[in-house]
């Protein structure tokens, strides 16, 4: 006698098996569906530590400069925008990366607004290819190591008091090379 | 898909059960589910290499999130569950207990997977699978990272019930006629990496919190601004992960012994140089972590400390391959499907182990660190060794399982497949790191040669997912078209085979 014969032993069917495979398909689809309908959830919010900065930070915005200004006041709205993650922009009143030209001594508002999903700064420098040549202190709006977290607005003040061709870029590092410049000229 | 004895239990019973066969069987099905589920994302991301720019991710992100879930998968999802799940199924056969010691503290370390794994397949962190700090702690968004964390929380907190339980089956439960030295070699690999479980997944564990408490932003353990240092989470993660990679072979390294002697018709080689060579391989395991930090800036003596302690595992490794093909020597080899692959794995195990000691010595680490060359290395061993050992353990118990025996000409297939997909894709990933292509980047420099051995990188990894699509085309359906098994001899190799009777519940 074998040990079967001793202990007879059922053997899996089709059908047993496709309900097995069906309850591990159905958790998986359920599972998927989860996951899809809060696809927006699941990476938005930056870590608490970068909030409780955000909200306290004194970087994004600069105080009001304590020069008096001698021209007109102008106010810019600009906003940081990305079409992929390698092709960045800015908006100037709605232009994409328009030349911003004032005259010396205007007092100059700036407004932005990170409309994409990566962290950016505002500065003006004299080289776009160097985040440290900053022309306009209190231009800054943010620094290289300070941002703008996806849909956080910062404004500054300043009064622009050298002559000059400048730029503004993206101060994170990179982001004035995928296209987040544009000229800031100085009459 | 599985036996049933006497009379067919309603599945809920199967998935609701404390027997130590039912856990194990759900352990082995949910490893195979993300096996194939991680292997997915394997083809996703060697397809977007496949051309330099992107091809089929759009964004670096989800190229990020996909890399850290397929890795995460594979280590805590596929290798880990497989490990529970044949120590589970065979470690109360070999002591010959009842069934594990404590049988619903079994099924909770089971069904605490399954909260692990929503939470690491919901939320797809983009933190790499070692989520070094800084960018975990100040730029990975939550709550996916957040996610990720308590996923590998419970994952760990798992590992360290399987772990008490099974050294307390071992120990405490064994038949009092059955001496510790006289156990199979399996349920000592089975004894050494619970105690390694226990040992040093503490240290992660901690880690995770101090990780989750820095994201919060009321600790500063690795921030630099509040007196932390970033640095500090490597050394606790590398403690807990090194041992960890020992974690995942010692099992291999024991179902090897358990096929080996079986299939070459001979006993094995040596007994106690294999019980020798896993207790001082568990010791050395913890006198290597740092060769993961040799290019963080450790001083020269640490460095050779940490050199010395990796290359001092070379000799057990050793111990057990000399011991194997001792134990082949001369025997009438049987080459079905799971000698196939475990002389296959062995034979990848070389490969990995050279790589391994290229990685470790100092000079040739400042080439290799953190480019595609550790890629080739580490998968070389988890794939090439580990999940290829594993997947012929799967075919020796695959007639105990279902009581049917699986199509050994498709078996063949999917060797074949696998083995040539394994060489071809890890070798390429070897030489293309040493042309200086970084690792987990979305997009390559488009130079003509890392740009070839990146095609053939992902040709080879096409061929290897045909063969693991053969694989669970096959194990689909030998489960209920396979011939029936002679459960006594299935493999024709003399009447040694495991007693399917176990499956008969006693609770």
């Amino acid at each position: 006698m074998t040990i079967e014969e001793e202990s007879p032993i059922i053997r899996t069917t089709a059908s047993r098996l496709g309900k097995g495979i069906a309850i591990i398909l159905v958790v998986m689809a359920v599972a998927a569906a989860i996951h899809i309908a809060f696809n927006d959830v699941w990476s938005k919010y930056p870590p608490m530590n970068q909030v409780a900065k955000a909200g306290t930070s004194t970087a994004p915005t600069t105080p009001t400069p304590a020069t008096p200004a001698v021209g007109e006041s102008r106010t810019f709205n600009l906003a940081f925008y990305e079409r992929t993650p390698t092709d960045l922009y800015f908006t100037v009143d709605g232009q994409e990366n328009a030349d911003i030209i004032v005259n010396v001594g205007d007092k100059i508002t700036i407004n932005i607004k990170n409309e994409g999903n990566m962290p950016h700064s505002f500065g003006i420098v004299t080289d776009p290819n160097d985040v440290n040549s900053i022309a306009f202190t209190n231009a800054n709006i943010g620094s290289s190591t300070q941002f703008l977290l996806s849909k956080q607005e910062g404004t500054t003040t300043f009064i622009a008091d050298k002559p000059g061709e400048y730029y503004y870029i993206c101060l994170v590092a990179g982001h004035a090379d995928l296209g987040m410049k544009g000229k800031f000229i100085v009459e | 898909m599985v036996i049933e004895i006497a009379k067919p239990r309603p599945i809920w019973q199967i998935l609701f059960s404390t027997h130590h066969t039912d856990v194990a069987l759900l352990y082995i099905i949910t490893s195979i589910v993300f096996l194939m589920l991680g292997g997915a994302l394997a083809l996703t991301i060697r397809t977007e290499l496949l051309f330099p720019g992107a091809t089929i991710i759009s964004d670096p992100t989800l190229y990020n999130k996909i890399f850290t879930v397929h890795g995460t998968t594979m280590l805590f999802l596929w290798i880990l569950p497989f490990i529970s799940g044949v120590g589970n199924y065979l470690v109360p056969i070999l002591v010959k207990y009842k069934d594990m010691a404590y049988p619903r503290l079994n099924a909770v370390a089971y069904w605490m997977t399954v909260p692990a794994a929503a939470l690491i397949w919901l939320g797809w962190s983009d933190t790499t699978w070692m989520a070094y700090p800084p960018y975990s702690t100040i730029r990975a968004p939550g709550p996916a990272a957040d996610m990720w964390i308590f996923g590998l929380k419970i994952a760990g907190l798992s590992s360290i019930l399987g772990a008490i339980n099974f050294i307390v089956t071992i120990l405490k439960c064994k038949h009092p006629d059955l001496p510790l030295m006289r156990v199979s070699p399996f349920v000592w690999s089975i004894l050494v990496t619970s105690l390694m479980t226990l040992a040093a997944l503490p240290t992660f564990t901690a880690a995770l919190i101090m990780l989750y408490t820095d994201r919060l932003g009321v600790s500063g353990f690795f921030n630099p601004e509040m007196g932390g240092d970033p640095i500090a989470y490597q050394h606790l993660f590398w403690f807990t992960f090194h041992p960890e990679v020992y974690i995942f072979l010692i099992p291999a390294v024991g179902m090897a012994y358990e096929l080996i002697p079986k299939f070459s018709r001979k006993p094995i080689f040596s007994y106690g140089s294999a019980v020798i060579a896993f207790i001082l391989l568990s010791i050395i395991g913890f006198a290597s972590w740092a060769h993961h930090m040799l290019a963080t800036g450790l001083s020269f003596t640490e460095k050779t400390v940490f050199m010395i302690g990796t290359l001092a595992a070379v000799p057990m490794s050793a111990m057990h391959v000399f011991n194997w093909m001792a134990t082949m020597w001369g025997g009438r080899i049987k080459f079905a499907a799971p000698m196939k692959f475990v002389v296959g794995g062995i034979m990848l195990f070389f490969t990995s182990g050279a790589g391994g000691v290229v990685n470790t010595t100092l000079p040739l680490d400042f080439i290799t660190h953190d480019t595609y060359w550790v890629v080739g290395h580490f998968h070389m061993m988890l794939m090439g060794t580990v999940s290829f050992i594993f997947m012929g353990f799967l075919y020796y118990m695959f007639p105990l399982i279902t009581g049917r025996m699986y199509s050994e000409r498709l078996a063949n297939v999917h060797f074949w497949f696998a083995f040539i997909g394994t060489i071809i894709v890890f070798t390429a990933m070897h030489i293309v790191g040493l042309y200086g292509m970084p690792r987990r980047v979305w997009d390559y420099v488009p130079d003509p040669t890392i740009i070839t051995l990146n095609q053939i990188a992902s040709i080879g990894a096409y061929i290897l997912g045909i063969g693991m699509a053969v694989f669970i085309a096959l194990l689909i359906r030998d489960s209920v078209k396979g011939k029936p098994a002679d459960m006594k001899d299935p493999f024709g190799i003399g009447e040694i085979y495991y007693d399917y009777r176990r499956r008969e519940p006693h609770h």
